[in-house]
């Protein structure tokens, strides 16, 4: 009985591409044969996701019931897992977490089809279609090549388990969050390629459009500052970036969104860009696409690409290249009949806009140029490279650094007139005699710290000094509620800016082999290992190291760092587990590595400062964008009701 | 204790037959120990899948990173201890790859696709009115 479960999670599967099937023929087929199609692709563009949520939430049932007939289930899962990592297991490996893509995307879909009324008629239908398409290409993908239902030959008497790095509370947010963000930007993209099928991009269209980029440009951001966090506590080596090229897949589609929300403010205000927009929010799914493409293919060999197969990749390459191909054939077809109806000065604040544009735009170049090209090179036979940290500090950073000053600058710019430069020249001098107060203070000796300190000191001052100036006429009016996520958006890019350039400048990292009772000294604190025991979890053995932290003499602080042995993966490596004291001003960090005789260890022990602000910087990122969709969404409802 | 002793022993084995030898102490002066760190973060450990020598825990990143403390110690530059890790390694095990005529469009491509970005626009959006 229970096994059967698997058979209708299938049947749901089938069905859902048949209702994605029908939403696609309604514009194409159906509606040369007079059928009235506006009811029918309202239906099923609703339908999807209910129908997809029912095949996923078998699989889930399937998981937690330890349905071993299923290979993905038995491959992935194990009767000793706990039942919330039976859950996530879900999106462990490939096949399941195609099927969430899948799902994330007709819940999209589902949205957009309840909210998108306001839109013309005929606009509406064929952007519906359009995620129908995307809907309809992402089934065939998951039925023919990657089935999360595929039935085992005989069953086992247990599963494989669960990869153990995957077994972690961040596997239960980290991907679906990303994917939110990832198929998120297939609105946007829709959106656009519907724009190039009507010659047109007009402006309330795009006001329709931003809150659907900024909450998916959220999510995005969400997921990729969960991967960092999880990667940094997880692997043990205290890093919280590694410019691996499974971060490059999701932070490519993150750059050229982030552009992409830039040049939309100014195809809703002012009218202008419309034509560059369209392109950008093609680039931007196209990245994700590709993304996808280049972590489910097996292409790169990294941490991340747990399940490869290359008849999957090539699917992807080709559905990739179909989507982009016909996107961009459309575009360049149609891209002349958008046209700008205003222009501006060449030195005006749109230009500012199209500088913070070309340098997000490059920026993602440059992160696309150091993932593929190793990969380039391996395919034509020449010598292997490695791209690592080294290439993008060279090259990415520099691009950075005029970005963040924009980012501090622009907002107190006038779309009128220019004579605010006179006060960024006073605010300029301001800005460096407070940096370097503090710089005096602190007595800092590092480039890099500075630069940081003042790359913080001037968004936050320029930014403070802005809000200060215009609220006594603003009274928080529409202005305000028109900037304040901007605030918050770019409030929090200065705190990231400042966590980032500290904690990679004043990081201190020892690597030293401890006996028990051997003390060393980090910074201001004192690290005594103390003794290590056995302290067994549902699933794995595990050794637990005790480190007491002193400070000044005084107990601050005891740390737990572990070694695990899963039981499902006695030969394997075993699997390290921080001990992390965390703290806004700093974090302290100890991982084991090897045994080295009867009690000696070698051990990492770091000390991190400020490196939460790294996230915290990302968090704000995120709220300042919640905001703007929620100010936008009144000011919408407000003009719709007068 | 005795059940200490079971996974010590597993922890053990796997010392045994992958790994020889831990890092040792540090004898060298800062400089020195800064350069140290700065090679071993940027050199790829060739036996796991994408993880510099400093994160790395694998026998053959350990062997390797006492090799170039030593070589450290022994005053050498960071370029000689360089073109020994790629004369036996390759090139693939530095995370910057060398500015030579393979990686000219690695290293120039993003100034190039800058300026044509910015002719780009320019043209479009400024001279298309």
């Amino acid at each position: 009985m229970i096994n059967e479960l698997s058979y209708i999670g299938y049947f749901f599967l089938i069905l859902a591409m048949l209702n994605s099937f029908l939403l696609i023929s309604s514009k194409t087929i159906l509606y040369k044969i007079n059928i009235n199609t506006a009811g029918l692709i309202s239906l099923t563009s609703r339908m999807h996701f209910p129908i997809l949520l029912l095949s996923f939430l078998c699989l889930i049932y399937s998981f937690l019931i330890d349905d071993f007939s299923v290979k993905y289930i038995s491959d992935n899962s194990n009767s000793a897992l706990p039942y919330f990592y039976k859950v996530s297991a879900v999106w462990a490996g490939h096949e399941g977490s195609m099927l969430l893509w899948c799902l994330i995307l007709s819940f999209w879909m589902f949205l957009v089809s309840k909210s998108s009324e306001s839109l013309d008629k005929e606009f509406r239908e064929n952007f519906l279609s359009i995620m129908g398409f995307l809907n309809f290409g992402f089934l065939l993908f998951l039925i023919f090549t990657s089935d999360p239902f595929e039935k085992n030959l005989s069953v086992p008497i247990d599963g494989r388990d669960l990869n153990p790095l995957l077994q972690d509370f961040g596997l239960i947010v980290h991907p679906p969050m990303l994917y939110m963000g990832y198929v998120g930007l297939s609105v946007v993209f829709s959106f656009a390629v519907t724009c190039c099928i009507h010659k047109e991009f007009k402006k309330e269209w795009a006001t329709w459009l931003r809150p659907w980029l900024l909450l998916s440009w959220s999510f995005l951001t969400l997921g990729i500052a969960l991967g960092s966090w999880w990667a940094y506590y997880e692997l043990g080596w205290g890093g919280w970036w590694f410019w691996d090229p499974v971060e490059n897949a999701s932070f490519m589609p993150w750059l050229m969104s982030t552009a992409l929300v830039h040049s939309l403010i100014m195809t809703e205000q002012k009218n202008i860009f419309k034509n560059w927009t369209i392109l950008l929010a093609i680039f931007a799914f196209s990245l994700s696409l590709l993304g996808t493409f280049l972590v489910r293919s097996g292409i790169l060999v990294s941490v991340h690409s747990f399940a490869n197969d290359p008849t999957r990749g090539i699917f992807i390459l080709i559905f990739l290249g179909l989507i982009i191909g016909v996107s961009l054939l459309l575009y360049s077809l149609n891209a002349d009949k958008i046209k700008d109806n205003q222009s501006f000065d060449l030195i005006s604040k749109e230009s500012f806009f199209l500088i913070n544009n070309i340098l997000l735009v490059t920026a993602t170049f440059t992160v696309l140029l150091g993932t593929i090209y190793p990969l380039i090179l391996d395919i034509f036979g020449l010598e292997k490279i490695s791209v690592g940290t080294p290439y993008y500090n060279l090259t990415f950073l520099p691009i950075m650094i005029p970005l963040i000053i924009l980012a501090g600058v622009i907002p107190t710019l006038r779309f009128d007139n220019n004579s605010n430069l006179k006060n960024i020249a006073i605010n300029f001098i301001f800005i460096a005699l407070t940096s370097l107060v503090f710089i005096l203070i602190f007595s800092i000796i590092n480039l890099y710290v500075m630069l940081g300190l003042f790359l913080f000191f001037w968004i936050t001052i320029n930014l403070f000094i802005h809000l200060f100036k215009n609220l006594s006429w603003m009274h928080i009016g529409n202005r305000f509620k028109q900037n304040i996520g901007m605030y918050f958006a770019h409030i929090g890019l200065a705190i990231f800016t400042l966590g980032a350039t500290i904690v990679e400048s004043n990081k201190i990292e020892k690597e030293l082999i401890m006996k028990t009772g051997d003390t060393i000294k980090v910074n201001k604190y004192t690290f005594e290992f103390e003794k290590f025991f056995r302290e067994d979890g549902p699933n794995y053995e595990s050794l637990k190291g005790k480190f007491n932290v002193f400070k000044d003499g005084k107990l601050i602080s005891v740390l737990n760092p572990e070694k695990r042995l899963y039981f499902s993966n006695q030969s394997g490596m075993p699997m390290t587990e921080a001990g992390i004291q965390p703290g806004l001003s700093r974090d302290l960090y100890v991982s084991l590595g090897n045994l080295v005789d009867d009690n000696s260890w070698s051990v990492r022990i770091y000390y991190k400062p400020l490196v939460r602000l790294v996230w915290l910087g990302a968090l704000i990122m995120v709220l300042g964008a919640l905001l703007s969709i929620y100010f936008q969404i009144n000011r919408n409802k407000k003009r719709r009701t007068t | 204790m005795k059940k200490i002793n079971l996974f010590l022993y597993f922890i053990c084995i796997y010392n045994i037959l992958f790994s020889h030898d831990v890092i040792g102490e540090q004898k060298f002066n800062l400089i020195q120990e800064q350069l140290y760190k700065q090679i071993i973060s940027e050199t790829r450990c060739m036996v796991c899948q994408n993880q510099n020598l400093a994160e790395s825990e694998a026998p053959l990143a350990i062997d390797l990173k006492n090799k170039i403390k030593e070589m450290v110690e022994e005053g050498k530059s960071e370029k000689e201890i360089k073109n020994f890790l790629v004369e036996r390694y390759s090139s693939y095990i530095l995370y910057k790859p060398p500015f030579s005529h393979q990686n000219i469009i690695l290293w120039l491509g993003p100034l190039i696709f800058l300026i044509i970005l910015s002719y780009f626009l320019y043209r479009n959006i400024y001279l298309r009115k």
